[in-house]
């Protein structure tokens, strides 16, 4: 091919580019092609043209008997360069709502376009009517964006919102074209029953929304409940169309019967959601309503119910091992399931564990928040700790509730639970002594009462009794006593001479007494050898050495030289002749003469006494 | 002869008729006991109080005794009498391990909690809770047996004259004498706790502590049952008592059981 074969051919190209350009585009889509009774289905005309065409120039298809319920246009620019040439192209999409009257087939007909002196048409669409709704469910957990804002929520349902047809501008938004409404599961309950409040948005407008604020829900016990999964529909209601959303739900319990009241639920949305322009905001509020709930019945009233188990629950309890040994913690696990205000259930506990130690149990509540009915399992776990070996049982546990859809109580039980409790934990090992385990079988039980006690013993104590002092001080005293006596006597073997002068005196008194026998029975012999062996006696008391063997004429003599009172010396040796004479002629010493002898011996032993301490200090 | 004829059966009759009247009074106490531990089994802890004051009226109290009674109130909901009787049961038998248990457990349960000027917990001194917790009579009995002992060794020793058996004798009692102090010691400190270191227990359910022996005089503040006091001067119908953070006060002695 030369060089001139190759321009016209990129001459022709351009040319056909241009042409192409200079054309208009015409068509019709449906965005479903079957339809529930009830629903709607989007047709779009669609125009890409170079000038852009006037809503006059589009005459909307027949429709049949699918009725016209919205309609919107939508419009966008793009530039073109094409063949080195530029150019502006438009896109207008003209929307229009419908929705079937009738089942069956139903043929949108060709729509019309006049452009450029030209009639454009398009296919002829057929729908399919059917009873049951056609739009699929929302997927269960499927995930969708969303950015926080200082207000609230945005939500991309609105976004979608602002695409369809039906939207109005903003001056011209009624009060019926948005509003909240409260919708309630029930309006007359019994005490603790469930009543689940919907809040719902109705809106004709595109909108955010900025905050929720609930009123004081006093006489209830309320639980959240999540929605963030709840999808905008599209409904009709009264002829119009709406988009609804589900924006906030609760669970609530009545707390007390009577009539009781839900106040206005506020709701604060915004009414623009362009960045570049500021929002207006708007307040929207439910209405109050009443609900009433009715007290529980009397009758059949079990003892152990308790008013906040309202719903309808199973019961279980287990524990993590049936053997143990002494010491060994097992875990007791408490369970109640079902639907109700389980947060306010208080879980059913043993009756009487005097075998275990038990120890504060942790408590849980299993509520998934997704769903409008509350439900779950609360658990508890017990700690015990058994401080008896052999067969332990764990009582039978029982709970009671209130059935509201039965109307009636119902008293759930477990079955008692038997523990094995071996005597020891300790697990000797092969050649090892066996290590007792420490168990304190005291602490933290109440201890029983004794049955076998005679009484015996008690009484005051020791110290208070007569026999204390007695016996305390018995043997020291004792002791005492013997000191001082054997102290005494060795005193005594110190000093000879004393104890010469007191045996002499003991001598003399002795044989003195000796001598007044021998005068009662008149044996004047033996009277008057007593009665010498007493002078000599006292002498030598007296004096502190033996005079006996001495001649008395010897005796006088020294005697006078020591200082003894030279009287009293003569009578001593007058008496001792006097003696010696009656000892050795007794026939004419009997009698009188021997009653005198002793007299005047006794005198002169008390004179001799009286004079010894003298001499010897 | 004839007069020991007529003596001995009149000291026989005497002190058999006096040892059956003590075996009855023994047996009636008996019966009582047992009688207050069938009404606390079954659950008749107001029986069981009963019985057991009637076996306490019978004779001299009894560790065994206080303790089911303190355990008959205790489950009556009276803290105040039951801690009293845990504490007179542990007073008797210091040595009572459940009675110590019981007590721990009826006290957790108390209303007062003595504080000192930092708010801290106080409890009484140690050296008291020392010399309260010795076993007077275990120690009396010790200290006698001792006394008897070594007393009886140094006589001994005093009265031998072989002087190998006097110094075997001393050096035997040498080690006794030092246990002897040592036991005497204790001895005498138990003895002191038992006779000075007079205590009480509130039994009112609320009792007021005042500033004077007088129901005019300005009330410090509401003590409650099961509150342990020391009782330092009887003043009319009203007691001196000290708490165990030093605060003193005066309160009805109706208000108060001695341990």
């Amino acid at each position: 091919m030369n060089r001139r074969a190759h321009i016209w051919l990129l001459l022709l190209t351009l040319a056909t580019a241009g042409q192409a350009a200079a054309e208009v585009r015409f068509s019709a889509s449906v965005d479903r092609e079957q339809v529930g009774l009830g629903e709607t289905l989007v047709l779009t005309l669609t125009v890409d043209s170079e000038r852009g065409v006037n809503s006059s120039d589009v005459t909307p298809p027949d429709t049949g008997s699918l009725q016209v319920v919205g309609n919107s246009v939508t419009e966008s620019t793009s530039f073109v360069f094409s063949g080195g040439s530029q150019s502006f192209r438009r896109l207008q999409s003209f929307h229009y709502v419908l929705q079937p009257t009738r089942l069956g087939t139903v043929r949108i007909g060709p729509a019309q376009l006049r452009y450029g002196g030209k009639t454009y048409t398009t296919e002829p669409i057929e729908i399919q009517v059917v009873r049951q709704p056609t739009r699929p469910p929302a997927p269960a957990q499927k995930q969708r964006p969303r950015f926080r804002s200082p207000g609230g929520w945005f939500d991309d349902d609105w976004e979608d919102f602002f695409r369809r047809p039906d939207i109005l501008p903003r001056e011209e938004i009624r009060p019926e074209d948005l509003y909240v409404r409260l919708q309630l599961s029930s309006r007359n309950v019994y005490e603790g029953q469930q009543i689940t409040a919907q809040l719902k948005i109705f809106s004709r407008v595109g909108l955010r929304v900025s905050s929720i604020r609930w009123p004081a829900l006093n006489d209830f016990f309320s639980v959240d409940r999540d929605v963030s999964d709840e999808e905008a529909q599209q409904v009709v209601l009264e002829g119009r169309s709406y988009l609804t959303k589900l924006l906030d739900a609760r669970a609530l319990f009545p707390l007390r019967a009577g009539e009781l009241e839900i106040g206005p639920v506020e709701v604060e949305v915004e009414l623009n959601t362009n960045p570049f322009y500021p929002a207006e905001k708007r307040l929207l509020r439910t209405r109050a309503v009443k609900i009433t709930a009715q007290q529980l019945p009397a009758e059949g009233r079990p003892a152990s119910f308790d008013p906040a188990h309202v719903g309808r629950f199973s019961l279980a309890a287990e524990i993590d091992s049936n053997e143990a040994t002494l010491n060994q913690p097992i875990t007791l696990s408490i369970k109640v399931s079902g639907k109700g205000a389980l947060q306010r259930v208080n879980l059913p506990r043993p009756a009487a564990l005097d075998k275990f130690r038990v120890f504060d149990s942790t408590t849980e509540v299993q509520a998934p928040k997704k769903g409008l009915e509350v439900r779950g399992t609360k658990r508890s776990e017990i700690i015990l700790v058994p401080l008896a070996s052999g067969q332990l049982e764990i009582p039978a546990l029982e709970f009671s509730y209130f059935d509201p859809e039965l109307g009636a109580y119902r008293t759930l039980q477990t079955e008692p639970i038997t523990l094995k409790v071996g005597a020891s934990s300790a697990q000797p090992a092969a050649g090892a002594e066996a290590q007792p385990a420490e168990v304190n079988l005291l602490a933290g039980s109440f201890q029983p009462i004794r049955f076998e006690s005679r009484l015996e013993g008690g009484g005051p104590p020791l110290v208070r009794r007569p026999f204390f002092l007695p016996l305390l001080m018995g043997p020291p005293g004792l002791y005492l006593v013997v000191l001082l006596v054997t102290l005494f006597r060795a005193w005594e073997q110190q000093d000879s001479e004393r104890l010469r002068r007191r045996q002499a005196w003991s001598q003399a008194r002795r044989q003195l007494k000796q001598a007044g026998r021998h005068l009662g029975r008149d044996q004047a012999a033996d009277f008057y050898r007593e009665l010498t062996a007493t002078l000599f006696a006292a002498l030598e008391g007296a004096t502190g050495r033996s005079w006996h063997g001495y001649p008395l004429e010897q005796i006088c003599s020294q005697l006078s030289a020591t200082g003894l009172e030279p009287a009293l010396l003569e009578k001593w040796k007058a008496e001792v002749e006097n003696c010696q004479s009656g000892r050795f002629a007794p026939l004419g010493k009997r009698g009188q003469d021997m009653e005198e002898a002793w007299k005047r011996t006794r005198r002169l032993l008390r004179q001799l006494e009286r004079m010894a301490p003298r001499r010897s200090n | 002869m004839s007069k020991w004829c007529k003596i001995l059966p009149l000291c026989w009759l005497l002190w058999h008729t006096g040892s059956a009247g003590a075996d009855d009074v023994a047996e009636r106490r008996g019966r009582h006991f047992q009688a207050g531990n069938q009404a606390y089994l079954d659950g008749d802890y107001a029986r069981a109080v009963s019985e057991y004051q009637q076996a306490l009226e019978l004779g001299p109290p009894h560790p065994d005794l206080a303790y089911n009674l303190a355990n008959a109130y205790y489950k009556l909901g009276k803290k105040g009498l039951a801690v009293l009787f845990y504490e007179k049961a542990l007073r008797l038998r210091p040595s009572d391990e459940a009675a110590r248990a019981n007590l721990a457990l009826a006290r957790k349960s108390l209303v007062d909690r003595v504080v000192n000027a930092a708010g801290q917990p106080v409890s009484e001194p140690p050296w008291e809770s020392f010399i309260k917790s010795l076993p007077l009579d275990g120690l009396s009995a010790a200290f006698l047996t001792l006394n008897l002992v070594v007393f009886g060794l140094a006589t001994a020793r005093r009265l031998s004259r072989r002087p190998a058996l006097r110094r075997r004798l001393f050096w035997t009692n040498l080690p006794l004498i030092f246990l002897l102090v040592v036991v005497g010691l204790f001895f005498s400190a138990a003895w002191y706790a038992a006779e000075h270191l007079r205590q009480a227990v509130v039994i009112a359910p609320v009792a007021e502590l005042r500033e004077g022996p007088d129901n005019a005089a300005r009330v410090q503040m509401e003590v409650h049952e099961g509150l342990k006091v020391r009782l330092l001067q009887p003043v009319g119908d009203f007691v001196r008592v000290r708490l165990a953070n030093g605060l003193e006060g005066y309160l009805r002695s109706d208000s108060l059981g001695e341990i």
